[in-house]
């Protein structure tokens, strides 16, 4: 579970409201590298991830992604928090306005709603830490393309802070990412994932006549793909 | 407080926020601004530690780090909470008065 502290993870006081700045920062809101992207991907993936630690990493990035999101929702709303229809419209805000007045809506900038298939949680350990170490470079690119049209310090500040965190979390997905490999099982000695060995092993335990047990084993035994050799009897997955 | 790691890509005691002012380290001396300041230091170090120590269990000089940035992270929201408010809504009490969602919300400009 969470419990909310009544703070911005870093200060967010933006004395300038930018309409044109905000639809362009509202794509780390709901856009396809955004913040709640991350968020959602981190907290369903870790549900499958192979190693607690690994689990554990994904839970608290997550939730720091989750503290991302609120401080970016604070800056599209204090950039355009009084502005009124007309200066809205002048700043190319009109699209949004119709729809959400000033309200605050996950989308991109182009307007594309905030949609889970730019993400992925594949139950594959090394799919999913991989494509987590990409997630961050990309959210890092967004940043880096936010500040080279910010002007206004105020905006600038804790952009560059949540930009810092994108590689900070590149960091530790590498690091769980080795992490990761040193523990599931190697086949061929290299790292596989073993969601398709649980599968078979399972397989093999459910089976209710011992000829079909036997089957089951001699398939392992011989022809399984990973070539894993299981014990009788045994249902974990084969470590 | 002196013994901070210096491993960590060559930020050694200067890593640990510098309190502003020459304040007591439970944030007592501090207005409401400085102290909300100091939390949101002191959070961003813990916060950064946690990440590090997932990664990193068995680094002792690191585990001493994040147990020195904890111990001031929760002495300063305790004496915020016990001064100006509550920052989470368990961990102050007991309350005499109900204003958890009164005070305007962070980025209203609440602290």
């Amino acid at each position: 579970m969470w419990s909310y502290e009544k703070r911005l993870e870093y200060p967010v006081n933006i004395t300038t409201p930018n309409a044109k700045l905000a639809s362009y920062i509202i794509s780390q809101y709901g856009g396809p590298d955004g913040e709640l992207s991350a968020s959602t991907r981190y907290l369903s993936q870790r549900f499958s991830a192979y190693n607690a630690r690994v689990a554990g990493l994904l839970t608290d990035i997550g939730t720091e992604e989750l503290a991302h999101f609120e401080m970016i929702g604070a800056i599209v709303r204090q950039l355009t928090k009084g502005l009124s229809a007309q200066e809205l419209e002048a700043a190319g805000f009109a699209p949004y306005y119709i729809d959400h007045t000033a309200g605050i809506w996950p989308q991109a900038a182009g307007g594309i709603p905030f949609n889970a298939c730019e993400f992925q949680s594949s139950g594959d350990a090394i799919a999913d830490l991989v494509e987590d170490l990409a997630a961050e470079q990309k959210a890092r690119k967004t940043y880096d393309n936010i500040l080279r049209l910010v002007t206004d310090h105020d905006v600038a500040d804790p952009i560059r802070f949540l930009r810092e965190h994108e590689i900070v979390h590149f960091q530790r997905f590498g690091e769980a990412n080795r992490e990761d490999c040193s523990k599931i099982p190697k086949v061929r000695k290299k790292p596989t994932n073993p969601a398709p060995l649980e599968d078979t092993a399972n397989l093999q335990s459910q089976t209710a006549s011992g000829i079909a047990r036997s089957a089951g084993f001699l398939y392992h035994q011989f022809f399984n793909p990973y070539r894993v050799r299981l014990r009788w009897g045994k249902t974990d997955t084969p470590m | 407080m002196m013994n901070q790691p210096n491993r960590m890509n060559g930020c050694g005691p200067s890593m640990m926020p510098q309190m502003p002012g020459a304040h007591c380290a439970n944030g007592s001396q501090m207005n409401q601004r400085e102290l909300f300041d100091w939390i949101a230091m002191l959070g961003f170090c813990s916060f950064d530690m946690l990440l590090y120590m997932d990664t990193h269990p068995n680094d002792q000089e690191a585990l001493d780090y994040f147990n020195q940035c904890t111990e001031l992270y929760n002495a300063a929201k305790k004496s915020y909470e016990e001064r100006f408010g509550q920052v989470n809504a368990f961990s102050s009490g007991p309350l005499s008065a109900w204003n958890w969602n009164a005070e305007p919300m962070p980025w209203e400009g609440g602290r």
